[in-house]
């Protein structure tokens, strides 16, 4: 189908500061789950809002099936995008109920019974109905797309008459969801939408709503610090770092070829170490592994080796490197432990259960991953 | 040996620890408060306590002229009779009160009823007419005042207006002005016409009034005169003293008095009076203040300190008020006067006046 | 979440407090109540057929017109204030809520002196419409009594939402905007309904005052059920009518404020947590800041700036005339003392009554509650026949004394004092207390040591609501003032109703002197606490 959304060039910044989206360009294609992963402040909650036109841009243009929706100068209302959204800490109307909720940009009440349902007692008359029926969205008569489907859709039946403040935590935010896919848009943003939900229940809470955006057919674009969300949900992953794009792609293309130190080192566990180029291989204390395809370096290059604990394996018979066993952490099947090699550097590898190594312990290990990550060692990475 | 500091509990120094201390001073003020809201009032010092609903500026040179004469130690309480009357009723046996002093002898009369007052006759008493009294020696009036109708005279030949009711006919409309009916002298009026005129023809009264005055309807009596002596309405109906009070202030103003009804039952009065409360305590004291009330020399106070009548008739007027025998006054059946409030009140309500 | 001591043993020495005070303010309502059950039904009966009718009819109407005028113009002030960014802007926040600083019966004096033939209304009247032109005198007229009502009552109103959108989120509105609706129906589908506990809550208070004022219906001769009893109790009627009249007017109220803990509590339900958006004001220009400030002006010279600078003209009249009287500075003294007084005995007793009410969960100590709240539901008249009585036949060595006005003001006003310390109390988690206890401290140091010193605040708001409410009663004064006693409020009234209006002016704009910087003083308090 072809990009719903194409961001170009984007720069905002909040006077006199920096640059808060710094030169940022992405597309989001439709009917996929796209993420923009960064920490706090990396700016990706002003890109969302950008997005939604809540701010306005100083460079660049924001683009939606086609058209421009923001640019500088002239931006589109967010009432009038189209664009779902669902806030971080839901927004849900503590004064009208889940189905007042969700119907709410459907609903449309004429001023007069608005004006009067400020009178006590009178609140029903807010919430009298005059929808129209929208095209994609849930308040048409077709069974596949009426509301009774989208309460079913985001297990929502049977919770239509209660207010906000007697749900759970999830509860709520599928309320959220619900209202933000009513009418049926083309895109929905989400703004962290499961850092306010219990551990326990987030994984799977997380994979509810991936399951119902996908039902929905929605294009959507979260937003999150938590890089284990990301690389678990995304179909397209864009990290950010200090207001400006460090690399967009798949969720593998992110683990596995991150093209910076910093999305190395912000995704997925894991260590630093020296290395040294050596013809085609580059050595380092945990074992040889053959130089990246794209890494063009002579030999003696000294290159910074990331480490990933799931990479690591147990050597037999006086091969790899001895490293003393400081610390785990269980995982299930494999325990991830601390160890610290002969060099005195610590590094973390995940080693299978059953050895039941304690402190102390001896354990023979070498680096063995699919392909190396490591990068150039810069002047300022290492004094 | 420890590494951490000693943990002894230290000793606040007494409550004087942040927000405490201040709770403790503030108690102690509230104490102080206490007991100096407890202390002794100046009524125990007193040697007579007056009640007065009438006024601060009438009361105090009769209250002070007294205390001259006599050296006894007088206070007064001023304040709205309703206030007064509350209290009294209250209070019972253990007021304070010795003389219940008022502008509207209705009132006085009412707390007669209730048996709050005491009789006493004396030779002043008894020199008073016999029209000024109250029921059984309760109470006595003070000072009479009559209705009367102010006129500008620059819009208004007096000799169209002799009786009341001229100014309830059809070609005063818009140009009177009146009280608001609340207004005790208003009342007192209306009930002593009752009593004379009999009812039919006061609701006619006060509907005509009401249609004549219609929007002109003042607060109180002042700004009725003002407003008659600037022309901006023709008639006003009020007390006659506020008359002799606006010339007094202004020796020029357009204004002229009329004593209405004058050929047939003569000028509709109300009087003022004092009783002494039937638990006082000074008994004594109190009569001797009745008697100064009465007397030349306090009548000239008392009344004339605002152009009232005094109800003594060795007392000579004061010079600006008509020479005795020139004005009639209608007859002052006060004991009836004061069944007829009640009336009076329903008919004014009925009348559904401002 | 309120965490209660469920299993502690409850501090005997604040149990009994709590019940002294609680049958205090009961008293009076049983005076009442006792009398009014000597009328039979055929009292009753009468009353219905003569003047209850009216008195329903004019108090109710008095009511919901006053409420519909300070709900547009409490909200309207509030908004502009909150929602855009002009120059002066915290100055009138503080500035609007002023009025409250002035007696209603003095607005009441000063409106109606205006409009008096040759008052400054008539004049200007005449200067623009011709010499034979009248503007009718506002006596006994509903639509100048909802005016000046309006006026003197409208900060309720305002400083309340004014808060309430202090504490406002703004991703409510962006939710609302991304769903598609445009700015106008956002206000009133999601703004305005946010604000409704506010706003209540505000109406509640006016409504309340509404049924209550004395001062303000008698100047403007307006016959309502407080004016109506004050009348009866003062020997025309009998006590038994003025006490079935009381009666009613009390059900009425009480069925107000009972209808407001219950909306409040459901409100508790709006406060939202995650990422808060804070309400940030919007840039107006030239055009929109003089709109704007003409909006400000008008209305604030309306309630406040005309009254001062209209005594303050009177009174500079009458000193010219005849001097200042030295006594006025007595008078002044009077209110202070007795205002304070009142206030700061009234912290002592509210804290069992809080403390208790906050901390445990027993009925007894919500019925306490219930009871010291009972001042907002009786007017002063019945405060004041029912001290009397009670002075007189329970406690007759403090009869004649000051101390009987002072008994008169903490039960009319407790409520106020009850209702900031109440929120104070509340605020401070049980487990404050628990960690003092577990570090040694009695109950009573544990209570000294850490509750108060974070209750400050709340103690001290109590406190000045208390003395602002005093200094301006009247009614229950009136009655029970010693000899020789006078408060700036007695002394207005009398000059007032004597028609020397010279020496109203001073008194009342001593009495405003006084009491507004203080109002500006609790109003300053609430504005830092939030940021604007």
């Amino acid at each position: 189908m072809g990009a719903i959304l194409e961001i170009r060039e984007l720069h905002k910044r909040f006077e006199p500061g920096p640059w808060v989206v710094d030169d940022v360009s992405f597309t989001v294609e439709a009917g996929s789950l796209m993420y923009v992963l960064g920490p706090s402040g990396s700016g990706k909650t002003t890109l969302l809002r950008l997005v939604a036109g809540f701010e306005a841009p100083d460079a660049g243009e924001i683009v939606k099936g086609g058209d421009v929706i923001s640019a500088p100068g002239r931006v589109i209302a967010p009432e009038d995008r189209r664009i779902g959204m669902v806030f971080q800490d839901y927004a849900l109307f503590p004064h009208l109920t889940v189905e007042a909720n969700v119907r709410f940009g459907l609903d449309r009440p004429g001023f007069i019974p608005l004006a009067l349902s400020m009178l006590p007692g009178l609140g029903a008359l807010g919430r009298a109905r005059r929808t129209g029926p929208r095209p994609n969205g849930w308040g048409s008569a077709d069974p596949g797309r009426s509301l009774p489907e989208l309460f079913e859709l985001t297990r929502l039946s049977g919770l239509e008459r209660r207010y906000p403040h007697e749900l759970s935590g999830g509860q709520q935010q599928r309320v959220a969801l619900a209202r933000a896919l009513a009418r049926g848009p083309h895109l929905v943003l989400l703004d962290e939408p499961f850092s306010n939900l219990d551990t326990t229940l987030r994984r799977q809470i997380r994979d509810e709503m991936r399951d119902v955006l996908r039902s929905a057919g929605t294009t959507s674009l979260l937003v999150t610090h938590d890089q284990e969300e990301a690389i678990n949900l995304a179909d397209r992953i864009a990290v950010m770092e200090g207001g400006r794009l460090q690399q967009v792609g798949t969720p593998e293309e992110i683990l596995h070829r991150p093209s910076n130190r910093f999305v190395a080192s912000f995704v997925g566990p894991s260590d630093f170490i020296p290395g040294v180029v050596n013809g085609d291989l580059v050595e380092t204390e945990v074992g040889a592994n053959p130089l990246p395809p794209d890494l063009l370096a002579l030999s003696g290059t000294k290159v910074d080796v990331q480490l990933r604990p799931d990479h690591f394996q147990l050597c037999e018979n006086g091969q790899g490197t001895e490293a003393r066993v400081i610390g785990r952490e269980f995982q299930g099947a494999s325990t991830v432990y601390a160890l610290v090699l002969p060099s005195g550097t610590r590094v973390q590898a995940g080693l299978p259960g059953h050895l039941e190594l304690a402190a102390g312990d001896l354990v023979r290990i070498r680096y063995r991953p699919p392909v190396l990550v490591c990068f150039p060692v810069r002047r300022a990475d290492r004094p | 040996m420890s590494r951490f500091p000693s943990l002894r509990p230290r000793r606040m120094p007494g409550l004087a620890a942040g927000g405490s201390g201040v709770f403790a001073v503030a108690f102690a003020l509230a104490l102080a408060l206490l007991c100096a809201a407890l202390a002794p009032r100046p009524v125990w010092a007193a040697d007579l306590v007056v009640y007065s609903g009438r006024g601060e500026r009438f009361t105090e040179p009769v209250i002070q002229a007294f205390r001259k004469k006599t050296g006894i130690a007088t206070q007064a309480l001023v304040a709205d009779t309703t206030a007064l009357l509350t209290r009294l009723e209250e209070e019972g046996d253990r007021t304070e009160a010795d003389v219940f002093l008022t502008n509207y002898a209705g009132m006085l009369d009412l707390a007669r009823q209730k048996g709050l007052l005491q009789p006493y006759r004396s030779a002043h008493v008894s020199n008073v007419p016999k029209e000024f009294h109250g029921p059984d020696d309760m109470w006595i009036a003070g000072s009479a005042r009559a209705r009367v109708i102010v006129y500008n005279k620059a819009l208004v030949d007096p000799k169209k207006v002799r009786s009341m009711a001229d100014i309830a006919r059809p070609e005063w409309d818009g140009k009177l002005g009146i009280t608001i009916s609340s207004n005790a002298s208003f009342i007192g009026g209306v009930a002593a016409m009752i009593k004379q005129d009999g009812e039919d023809k006061v609701r006619r009264f006060l509907a005509g009034i009401k249609r004549n005055a219609g929007d002109r309807v003042y607060p109180s009596h002042t700004p009725v005169i003002s407003a008659v002596a600037r022309g901006e309405i023709a008639l006003g109906l009020v007390n006659h003293y506020y008359f002799y009070r606006a010339l007094a202030a202004e020796p020029n103003a357009p204004i002229g008095i009329i004593f209405p009804d004058q050929d047939t039952t003569g000028a509709v009065t109300t009087i003022t009076g004092l009783g002494i409360t039937r638990h006082a305590r000074h008994a004594a004291a109190a009569r001797q203040f009745v008697d100064f009330v009465l007397s030349d020399e306090g009548q000239k106070i008392f009344a004339e300190v605002n152009f009232e009548f005094p109800v003594n008739p060795h007392v000579e007027r004061d010079p600006a008020l008509p020479k005795p025998g020139t004005v009639k006054f209608a007859p002052v059946s006060q004991a009836l006067q004061t069944e007829a409030i009640d009336r009076a009140v329903e008919l004014i309500r009925a009348e559904g006046m401002q | 979440m309120r965490l209660s001591f469920k299993h502690q043993h409850r501090p005997p020495g604040m149990v009994l407090a709590g019940a002294g005070i609680s049958v205090l303010m009961l008293l009076p309502l049983a005076y009442i109540a006792a009398y009014a059950l000597r009328g039979g039904a055929a009292d009753w009966a009468r009353l219905w057929h003569t003047t209850l009718p009216g008195l329903l009819f004019n108090t109710l109407s008095l009511a919901a017109g006053t409420a519909a005028f300070t709900f547009a113009l409490g909200v309207s002030l509030a908004w502009i204030v909150a929602r855009f960014e002009f120059p002066g802007r915290r100055v009138w926040t503080w500035l609007l809520a002023l009025p409250l600083g002035v007696p209603p019966y003095i607005m009441a004096y000063v409106w109606t002196d205006l409009f008096l033939p040759g008052g400054w209304a008539q004049v200007l009247w005449k200067s623009l419409a011709g010499p034979q032109a009248e503007l009718p005198l506002p006596y006994g007229r509903y639509l100048p009594t909802v005016w000046v009502l309006g006026l003197a009552t409208y900060p309720y109103v305002y400083l309340l939402v004014r808060a309430s959108l202090g504490n406002h989120n703004m991703t409510f509105e962006e939710a609302a905007q991304i769903q598609g609706v445009s700015r106008l129906t956002r206000f009133l589908r999601v703004t305005l309904p946010l604000q409704r506990p506010a706003i209540m809550a505000g109406l509640f208070l006016v409504v309340l005052y509404v049924f209550s004022d004395f001062g303000l219906v008698s100047m403007m001769r307006f016959h309502t059920f407080t004016r109506a009893i004050y009348l009866e109790l003062s020997g025309r009627g009998d006590r038994i009518t003025a006490a079935m009249l009381a009666l009613v007017l009390i059900g009425m109220s009480a069925l107000l404020f009972w209808q407001e803990r219950r909306a409040r509590s459901r409100s508790r339900f709006y406060q939202t947590g995650g990422r808060f958006r804070r309400l940030s004001p919007l840039p107006v220009g030239r055009l929109g800041t003089l709109a704007i400030w003409g909006y400000l002006v008008f209305w604030f010279g309306a309630a406040f700036g005309l009254v001062v600078s209209y005594l303050a003209y009177r009174s500079v009249e009458g000193i010219r005339a005849g001097g200042l009287p030295a006594a006025l500075w007595g008078y002044a003294f009077n209110s202070i003392f007795t205002s304070g007084a009142a206030a700061t005995i009234s912290v002592f007793l509210i804290v069992p009554v809080a403390y208790l009410a906050t901390r445990y969960r027993d009925r007894l100590f919500q019925l306490y509650l219930r009871a010291s709240y009972m001042g907002y539901v009786l007017p002063g008249p019945i405060i004041g026949v029912g001290v009397l009585f009670i002075a007189i036949h329970l406690l007759s060595p403090i009869y004649g004394t000051v101390a009987v006005v002072i008994l008169a003001y903490l039960i009319r006003f407790l409520p106020e004092g009850l209702q900031a310390q109440e929120a104070a109390f509340h605020q401070i988690k049980p487990h404050l207390e628990e960690a003092a206890r577990i570090e040694g401290d009695t109950f009573h140091r544990a209570l000294l040591r850490v509750v108060f010193p974070l209750a400050k605040t709340g103690i001290l708001t109590g406190w000045l609501l208390v003395f602002v409410s005093a200094m301006k009663e009247l009614p229950a004064t009136l009655l029970l003032r010693p000899l020789g006693f006078d408060t700036l409020a007695i002394r207005i009234w009398i000059e007032t109703s004597e028609e020397f209006y010279a020496l109203a002016a001073p008194a009342a704009l001593v009495l405003i002197g006084v009491s507004a910087p203080l109002f500006g003083l609790l109003i300053s308090r609430d504005l830092r606490r939030q940021v604007t």
